[in-house]
């Protein structure tokens, strides 16, 4: 079963850049690309943080694939 | 100070690389000349004791923010992959040149330059290519 991130999606609409949204969550802005990318998978404090840095749930960004 | 992740990742970079290179060209040297100390035998390891010292100093200098940015989750998962691989070469590379001596297909005086450098290069090559260029 593999996860599904609409990362990407809410970074754009929150109007930040990658390197931005790493600065946010003190991570390189390679691992928000390789998130993104589907390469890496993010810890559960990792996704954590990056939703409260977005304003919205760890839901809206991760769900696995039916 | 948080942005400095990005200079000293690639200082990090940079300064393994190097030392990775010189590794296998030391490595390489041996198997070309026949000798085990074709240049001084003190270069591999000058360059991995400048390295820890460079990335360990750069890393104290950027911050704990900068240095905790650089040395992330994904680089902590990606460095212990390339651990792993380091490791299981250089175990491999036991009976791997075990058996080029008993051939006689090398001597034994240079089976100790040679894998002493290819040790260092079989960590240090897979942690440049997997851990990358920071952008």
């Amino acid at each position: 079963m593999d996860l599904i991130n609409h990362l990407k999606d809410h970074r754009k609409k929150a109007g930040l850049t990658q390197a931005e949204l790493a600065v946010k969550v003190e991570v390189s802005r390679k691992t928000i690309n390789t998130i993104e990318n589907r390469v890496f998978v993010p810890s559960t404090t990792l996704a954590l943080k990056l939703a409260g840095a977005l304003g919205v749930s760890v839901h809206d960004l991760f769900e696995l694939e039916k | 100070m948080a942005r400095h992740y990005v200079l000293i990742g690639r200082i990090r970079f940079l300064t393994m690389a190097l030392t990775a290179g010189i590794c296998l060209i030391y490595a390489l040297l041996v198997l070309v000349s026949g000798k085990p100390d074709p240049i001084s035998p003190w270069w591999p390891g000058a360059f991995g004791a400048a390295t820890a010292i460079i990335i360990f100093l750069s890393f104290r200098v950027a911050g704990t923010q900068a240095a905790d940015m650089a040395m992330d989750e994904r680089y902590v998962v990606q460095d212990g992959l390339a651990h792993r691989i380091g490791y299981w070469s250089a175990l491999f590379m036991y009976p791997l040149f075990g058996a080029l001596m008993a051939l006689d297909l090398i001597p034994y005086y240079l089976v100790f330059p040679l894998m002493g450098c290819l040790t260092a290069a079989a960590y240090l090559i897979p942690q440049v290519i997997l851990t990358g260029w920071e952008r």
